[in-house]
């Protein structure tokens, strides 16, 4: 049989119906839900996924999107490669 | 998630036989041991989200590699105990078993690993020195410059926080547990010496025992109780990188300055690195500092990581005592409050094993273990702590 599912997460493969099941199974704010389905752990860190996310579980529990916050954005706001950040050659380095 | 919920809808009862404070991998751990055991009237309160506290802020590792014997012994015990959690809960768990490389640097580091290496041998965990050839066998990318050896056991490796606390909290639900996220214990009503009741952010529910694993917050939580823990919360910082194709089998510990990496079964890099200076208290900023640190030594370890992208970091807290050994078991003067705390940053590793022991003595049966040399009674007067050499990140 076959199914349509909505794509949520598309860095992490994460579609409505995953989400739905994990919001049954009690997680019914955005950490607990990020946590057990990973959307919004991806290169994107929850940009692009984290609005359809709030909404479903808005629908899904009956609460309000204004007042159920985001996940807490972690840094770096793009993915950057650890040479940038490891800063200066090492020759250049005291 | 079909066939299981993590947490339980409606009401909380008026008493209950267990209040755990904690609903991290050791509040779970414990209350799953006892409902296992038959004893199921009890509540496990998370004042956040499940997975807020360092249960889900550590990296993951698993080992037996230890200084000491207290440490060595619950970490030695709880490595075959994740080995069978996945097929227990019916949730994988993803344990990976790839083995720790602790790595020396300089003779004087060669020679106090060699020595652990034996005292390892001597109480049943069959580690190994080995030289910088066969570490680069091991692990290609490695930067061999200045490598005096390592010492390597098989059987250490890492696991995923997440899924652990997911899986036990879904198998404690199951198995009959009160399992209450956002509901805080603020209070404990004290009568004879002893908690008769818990008033909590959802009311007051009356108890016989109560179990402290409140990680960093331990501190608080015993001073409810008129309790001083002598433990301390210290901010450790992480960061995890893209995914990777698997291609790093082992952790990697750089002995010259905390640094460990390891490549988790997503395939990221995940790595940490302690900062010197580091403030007591609960604080889960992220700072560049540690950013520029990790990075730095990273990339000197393993100089083909320095195009992989960081994706996030973040921050945790270590409940940190005083000779870096938990806290277990009885309370001296408030007998049925029972600590369960103080693991120092390595409780997820020993959280199989400690949760036994603490379900053990909480239904009043000989512990598998001695409890003495974890009990809170052990910082009385002429007490001298036996250093822990191998506390890392």
């Amino acid at each position: 049989m076959v199914t349509p599912k909505t794509i949520v997460c598309a860095c992490e493969d994460v579609n409505d119906v995953e989400l739905r099941e994990a919001i049954d199974a009690g997680c019914t704010d955005l950490e607990s839900l990020k946590r057990l389905t990973g959307f919004a752990t991806g290169p994107c860190q929850g940009k692009a996924c984290l609005t359809l996310a709030r909404c479903l579980l808005a629908e899904a529990t009956g609460q309000d999107t204004a007042s159920m916050g985001a996940i807490t954005f972690r840094a770096p706001t793009q993915p950057i490669p650890l040479r940038y950040l490891a800063g200066a050659p090492e020759e250049e380095r005291a | 998630m079909k066939g299981g919920r993590f947490t339980t809808e409606g009401p909380l009862k008026e008493s209950y036989q267990v209040v755990i404070v904690g609903g991290g991998v050791n509040g779970l751990g414990v209350a799953r041991h006892l409902a296992l055991a038959g004893v199921t009237d009890v509540l496990v309160l998370e004042k956040s989200y499940l997975l807020n506290g360092a249960s889900g802020r550590n990296g993951g590792g698993v080992r037996a590699q230890w200084g000491t014997l207290d440490n060595l012994v619950l970490a030695r015990e709880s490595i075959p105990m994740f080995r069978a959690m996945s097929a227990e809960l019916g949730f994988n768990v993803w344990f990976r078993q790839g083995g720790y490389l602790f790595l020396a640097h300089d003779e004087e580091k060669a020679a106090a690993v060699k020595k652990v290496v034996a005292f390892h041998n001597a109480n049943g965990v069959k580690s190994r020195w080995v030289d910088p050839t066969e570490a680069h066998v091991m692990v290609p990318e490695l930067n061999l410059e200045g490598l005096v050896g390592a010492s390597y056991h098989p059987g250490d490796g890492i696991i995923f926080p997440w899924a652990v606390v997911q899986g036990l909290a879904k198998r404690c639900v199951e198995l009959g547990v009160d399992v209450r996220t956002f509901t805080e214990a603020q209070g404990f009503e004290m009568a004879g010496g002893r908690i008769v009741a818990v008033q909590t952010s959802r009311g007051r529910v009356a108890c016989e025992t109560v179990v402290n694993a409140a990680g960093c917050w331990s501190v608080e939580v015993a001073k409810m109780a008129g309790v001083t823990l002598p433990n301390t919360p210290v901010r450790h910082e992480i960061l995890v990188t893209e995914a990777l194709k698997p291609f790093l089998d082992p952790m990697l510990v750089d002995l010259r300055n905390g640094l460990y990496a390891s490549q988790d079964m997503r395939g990221e890099i995940v790595t940490g690195i302690g900062m010197p200076g580091e403030k007591p208290g609960v604080n889960f900023a992220s700072s560049f500092e540690f950013t520029k640190r990790v990075a730095r030594a990273l990339v000197d370890l393993v100089p083909t990581l320095g195009d992989v992208k960081v994706m996030r970091q973040w921050a945790g807290a270590y409940d940190v005592t005083p000779d870096n050994k938990p806290i277990l078991g009885a309370t001296p003067g408030v007998p049925n409050f029972v600590q369960l705390n103080g693991a120092s940053g390595h409780g997820f590793m020993i959280s199989p094993m400690t949760t036994k022991l603490v379900a053990q003595h909480v239904l009043g049966r000989k512990p598998d273990l001695d409890l003495k040399p974890y009990a809170l009674s052990r910082f009385g007067p002429g007490w001298k702590p036996e250093t822990e050499t191998l506390v890392i990140g």
